[in-house]
């Protein structure tokens, strides 16, 4: 068995080597925080001991940081070297303070940090200086970190000697401090490393062990054999149970007083009994993995006999190890004769000078190499024959070093086969190349060498695509692909006409044959592949000179055919029928087209006699014709008659016949016919339309209607209004105008009809015979859009016109009335005027002189009068007032019905708010009149202030006399009106004498209680109605009135 | 009283209508030099100094004309008309002091030049009040053009 590393124990040391590392860092940054700020407890855990020195941890850092630089896998080559960079550095520490503490100088490298700390402490008597064994460990450190990646050809591990020796340092110091060491706090003062720098040195150098584990001692560790596994349990118990027992025998001694004897004796007792029991556990350990080994040997070697090819297990030196039976079968040696010695014996003479080179080459990376891979092997028997063979090799780990297996078979046979296989494809006549499943060519012969101007070493290996002209390359590896999904033998020529590619570029024509070959490394296609390009020549000449050879022909032919063709389909084509009886008018002969215009075969017409055919009412005249026709040879005739077709319908038949009996080329009755049907039918729908028009025209009452054609001739009359006319139609029809009528009734006619044949459309309308007559002109195009005819419709309308008479004599009727009642309204008013203005001017005249003199007779005599005759011109001079007054509002009323109304826009606030601040100064009452926003109208300023001057007047006049009065002006709108209202808290009115309110002189109050004439508001009733308003109330006696109003909205 | 020295010319064809107004300028002391006329035609021929007046050599006079509208043989619109149009008379001020309140008169009497148009209220006392007044603004206070102050 050979010594292997457990490789999943290794990868777990160097994951604890990381670990490690870290917390030696993270420890490092801590104690120079502790430095920087002064935490005691981190700087010195163990009190009045020695504390780190803030240098050391510095070092720490370093060689923790510069052990990562140098380990990680990743770090580029400046990385590392500024870690080796690093490690010097810290050498250098520790080099400079073991001089300068042996030399003793006053400048001492750790006291460079935080000087004043350091001072302060070392006043106290506390030590804080680095440790001369510290310094050793900073020179031994830093050198086993350089040595690290140092592989010397001994492959000796020199780094981890130094790395041991200063753990065991620190080591030393930690057990100390365990034991309570009472030297360190006395004369080993100076050798007192503080505790956390033994467990950072501890760490790192565990680290830099861990790190690499298969390497010098830690190769013991991590291995795989029996010594190993001992290795691993004793040596850590070695270590750590002294010191553990040791600490447990003083920590007897300092709780219990026993003697040193007692004390070591147990020490003894313990150390022996706790390794006894380590060995036996070890010892069974090991002893069930040996029984194990050996099973697991029995079982190969019965493995390897069994085994059907021949097994030969080599050492590293080359020498035979181990042979089955088929080993010596192969190589007719004994067992005895190959057992020790060197493989090369069963090779032949040629290679065996190369082979150990190749052998050593394997053992630096065995790997597995299955049969058949690489080249082409010999064997050598005993005898001397050679053979050819296929190994696959494996390597064997074992405890004794690396074996390999070698298993060898014997491939004579396939080999030849291959050979003749070989021979075969080279004698084939026609280019042969083998491809794989990818279009790799695996096999070629000459032949396609010399077909496509490759040698076989260039196509080999490379894709069969090489071989096809470009344009077709892309889609070749999907005809591949599709060939191996479905392999099937294809002969030569069979598909297409494919095109090779020769090496120096030139297209040839090619057939292939493909046929699959099943083979042990899967689907094989072998194509055949033959240069047809001369074939390919001749057959292309063959084909042009054929092609010329046709077209020749085909000229001439096309000529002939050209020709019974036009013939032909002169008469089978053609719409006329032929048909040739003999004298009894048997058909004997009938041109195809028969077929076609009359749906019934030639036989069909054959088995039926003619009168099947014909309609009967046809039938007499062609009799009447075939007598004719027998009579009068040689003379054509024509013919018309309605024929039955096969689908039932009847075609219409017309033509010529002629009696040919005596011809003798012909010797029958010649018959060219026709289908006319369409001909007919449209005859037929002419005259129908014909007679309907006829029908109208004719019976529309009151109505003549005419045509005439370009030389004014009547080519139609229709209708009953001529004979009213005095006219009548026979006397007209087919006449010219210009003949007929007389002179004068001409010269009117003839403009128009000429305008209409310019394509004027116009009517006219005129008096003739005692009637009325609207008359229009149409002009009739033709296809053209020539007017080839005038039409002309005439229509009495006598009545229409007597009552368009009737209507405008009434309309001027009543326009004279009209006038003249404006003209009486007009007098009316002005009288009315004339009477208004002598009642302003009359009237009032009087009534001032009576006034006045009342007054002058008052003023002047009234020492004269009694208080009865004071009293009565009093009343004299009230009465004239007061009809003065009646007089003035009288006028008023009048002028403002006259008065004419301008609608505008008014701002109904702006004119409320000037009326109501004028009536409010005419009253000495303070009276409030409220007023919302109101809605702006259309309507005549003037008027509409004479209706606020007269409601506010009102509702002040009514509400005087509370206590309060109050009015308020508000207005809304409904759907077309504008509505206002004026409502006052004043003395109101009953409502049943609501419709007396708006009369003129009405009032609903005593003259005494309030003045007034009883005109306002039917003034006010006037202005709103004339613009088409509306005035309401709503009052209460004694609780106020309110006043509407609506204007239209619009 | 000398027709030279006429300052009013008061033109009303009714007598009693006249003497409410003598009456009410009388209470201002203005009737001293008041000429009463009660027909068109004579109050015409008085200020063009014709006919009846022919020997009147005063051309300015009078200071003011109380003229009423509705006149026997020449109506007072016509005497407006003619006394504006001239430019010797055009200048004296004409007050029209009728019963009227026809917009048609006001507004023709305006159009033709006239200076106030009065209408002459029923009542007595609103009458005199009237008349004095205007007499008394056009008389004392109005500036005269031809006069010598």
């Amino acid at each position: 068995m050979r010594e292997l590393p457990e490789i999943g124990l290794q990868k777990r040391f160097i994951a604890w080597a990381q670990w490690l590392v870290w917390f030696t860092m993270a420890g490092s940054i801590l104690i120079l925080l502790a430095w920087q700020f002064d935490i005691e407890i981190i700087k010195r855990p163990l009190p009045d001991l020695a504390a780190m020195n803030p240098m050391s941890a510095l070092c720490f850092f370093l060689s923790a940081i510069s052990f990562q630089f140098i380990n990680y896998k990743k770090s580029t080559v400046p990385v590392r070297r500024l870690g080796y960079a690093l490690v010097i550095l810290v050498l250098i520490v520790g080099l400079l303070k073991m001089i300068t503490a042996g030399l003793n100088t006053r400048w001492q490298i750790d006291n460079w940090l935080f000087i004043k700390q350091i001072e302060t402490d070392a006043a106290n008597n506390l030590f804080v200086s680095m440790a001369h064994n510290t310094a050793l460990c900073f020179v031994l450190m830093p050198l086993s970190i350089l040595l690290m990646h140092y592989r010397p050809k001994s492959r000796a591990a020199y780094f981890q000697l130094p790395a041991v020796l200063f753990i065991l340092i620190a080591f030393f110091s930690c057990t100390g401090y365990l034991y309570h060491v009472p030297e360190f706090r006395s004369s080993l003062k100076l050798l007192s490393m503080a505790i956390q720098t033994a467990v950072q040195f501890i760490f790192l150098g565990l680290a830099i062990l861990f790190v690499q584990p298969g390497r010098g001692l830690m190769a013991t560790f991590t291995n795989n054999l029996s010594g190993n596994i001992i290795a691993r349990v004793l040596i850590p118990a070695t270590i750590i149970i002294p010191v553990v027992l040791g600490f447990l025998r003083l920590l007897l001694q300092w709780w219990f007083p026993i003697s040193i004897e007692l004390g070591v004796s147990i020490l003894v007792m313990a150390t022996i009994f706790v390794f006894t029991a380590l060995m036996w556990h070890n010892i069974k350990v090991i002893n069930t993995r040996a029984i194990h080994q050996s099973k697991t040997e029995l079982k190969f070697k019965n493995l390897l006999e069994a085994a059907p090819d021949a097994i030969i297990i080599t050492g590293e030196d080359g020498r035979i190890q181990l042979i089955n039976r088929q080993a010596e079968k192969m190589f007719g040696y004994q067992r005895e004769e190959m057992m020790g010695r060197a493989i090369e014996m069963l090779m032949p003479e040629r290679f065996r000078s190369r082979h150990p080179a190749h052998r050593e080459n394997y053992f630096t990376s065995p790997k597995i190499r299955g049969m058949g891979e690489g080249l082409e092997l010999f064997g050598l028997k005993k005898d001397g024959t050679e053979f050819y063979i296929e190994i696959s090799l494996s390597p064997l780990e074992t405890p004794e070093g690396t074996l390999v297996s070698a298993a060898i078979r014997d491939i004579t046979d396939r080999k030849k086969e291959e050979e003749k296989f070989r021979s075969l494809l080279e004698a084939a006549p026609d280019a042969m190349i083998i491809v794989d499943g990818n279009g790799r060519m695996q096999l070629v012969n000459r032949q396609a060498e010399n077909m496509f101007g490759y040698q076989r070493e260039e196509m080999i290996g490379r894709e069969i695509e090489i071989l096809i002209p470009e344009r077709f390359r892309s889609r070749h590896p999907g005809h591949r692909d599709n060939y191996f999904t479905s392999p099937k033998i294809r002969g030569m020529g069979e598909g297409l006409e494919l095109f090779g590619l020769k090496k120096d570029g030139t297209e040839f024509f090619i057939e292939i044959s493909l046929s699959p070959l099943e083979t042990t490394e899967g689907l094989l296609v072998s194509a055949a592949i033959r240069d047809i390009s001369e074939r390919k020549n001749i057959e292309e000449r063959l084909k042009q000179f054929n092609k010329e050879l046709e077209k020749e022909v085909t000229l001439k032919a096309g000529e002939l055919v050209k020709n019974e063709k036009r013939f032909r389909g002169m008469i089978e084509n053609s719409n006329d029928l032929v048909v040739l009886t003999d004298e009894q008018f048997k058909p004997f002969y009938r041109s195809p087209n028969f077929e076609r215009i009359t749906g019934w075969t030639l036989k069909e017409l054959d088995s039926k006699d003619a009168d099947f055919f014909i309609n009967a009412h046809d039938l007499p005249a062609v009799q009447n014709l075939q007598q004719m026709l027998l009579a009068h040879p040689t003379k054509p005739f024509s013919v018309s008659f309605r024929f039955k077709h096969k689908l039932g319908h009847e075609i219409w038949m017309e033509g010529v016949a002629i009696n040919l009996l005596n011809d003798e080329a012909i010797q029958g009755i010649v018959s060219n016919l026709r289908d006319v049907s369409e001909r007919k039918e449209a005859e037929i729908k002419i005259a129908n339309s014909r007679r309907i028009y006829q029908t109208i025209a004719s019976n529309i009452p009151g109505s003549i209607i005419l045509l005439f054609d370009t030389e004014h001739r009547y080519i139609l009359i229709e209708g009953d209004l001529m004979p009213r006319l005095g006219y009548s139609k026979e006397e007209l029809l087919d006449k010219k105008a210009s003949e007929i009528l007389p002179t004068e009734i001409y010269a009117v006619t003839k403009p128009r009809l000429d305008r209409v044949f310019k394509g004027e459309y116009f009517t006219t309308e005129g008096r003739s015979n005692g009637l009325d007559l609207h008359s229009r002109y149409i002009p009739i195009r033709n296809e053209r859009q020539e007017v080839t005819l005038a039409m002309l419709v005439v229509i009495d309308i006598t009545e229409l016109k007597n009552s368009q008479r009737s209507l405008t004599d009434l309309n001027a009727n009543l326009e004279q009335k009209v006038e003249e009642r404006t003209r009486q309204l007009e007098m009316v008013n002005s009288e009315l005027e004339a009477f208004t203005y002598s009642v302003s001017h009359d009237l009032r005249a009087p009534l001032r002189i009576i006034d006045g003199f009342a007054d002058i007779a008052l003023t002047e005599n009234s020492s004269k009068l009694d208080a009865d005759g004071i009293r009565a011109l009093d009343i004299i001079k009230t009465n004239a007032q007061r009809m003065g007054q009646l007089i003035d509002d009288l006028l008023n009323l009048s002028r403002y019905n006259r008065k004419e109304i301008t609608i505008t826009m008014v701002d109904m606030n702006t004119l409320v708010q000037q009326v109501a601040e004028e009536q409010q100064l005419l009253n000495k009452k303070r009276i409030t009149i409220s007023c919302d926003q109101l809605i702006p109208v259309r309507c005549d300023g003037g008027l509409l202030k004479q209706v606020w001057i007269n409601l506010i007047s009102n509702a002040i006049k009514y509400s005087a006399k509370k206590e309060h009065p109050q009015i308020h002006i508000s207005s809304y709108q409904n759907e077309r009106d504008i509505v206002y209202y004026i409502k006052d808290n004043g003395t109101g009115f009953d409502m049943q004498f609501a419709d007396k309110l708006f009369g003129v002189f009405q009032r609903l109050h005593k003259q005494n209680e309030f003045e007034g004439t009883g005109v306002g508001l039917a003034l006010v009733q006037r202005i709103i109605v004339r613009h088409a308003g509306k005035i309401w109330a709503e009052a209460e006696p004694d609780a106020g009135a309110t006043f509407y109003f609506s204007l239209p909205a619009e | 009283m000398d027709n030279n020295e006429v300052e009013i010319l008061l033109v009303e064809d009714n007598p009693y209508e006249a003497e409410l107004a003598i009456r009410s300028l009388k209470m201002n002391n203005l009737t001293n030099k008041l000429k009463h006329i009660d027909d068109g035609e004579e109050a015409l021929e008085f200020i063009f100094s014709t006919g009846k007046y022919a020997n009147r050599t005063t051309p300015f006079n009078p200071k003011l004309i109380l003229l009423d509208l509705k006149l026997p043989k020449v109506d007072g619109l016509e005497i407006i008309r003619r006394l504006k149009s001239l430019e010797s008379t055009s200048m004296i001020p004409i007050v029209v002091l009728t019963s009227s309140r026809e917009e048609k008169d006001i507004i023709e009497s305006y159009k033709l030049g006239i200076n106030s148009y009065i209408v002459k209220p029923v009542k007595f006392e609103s009458f005199t009040k009237a008349i004095s007044e205007l007499g008394l603004y056009w008389l004392l206070l109005n500036q005269h053009p031809f006069e010598k102050s």
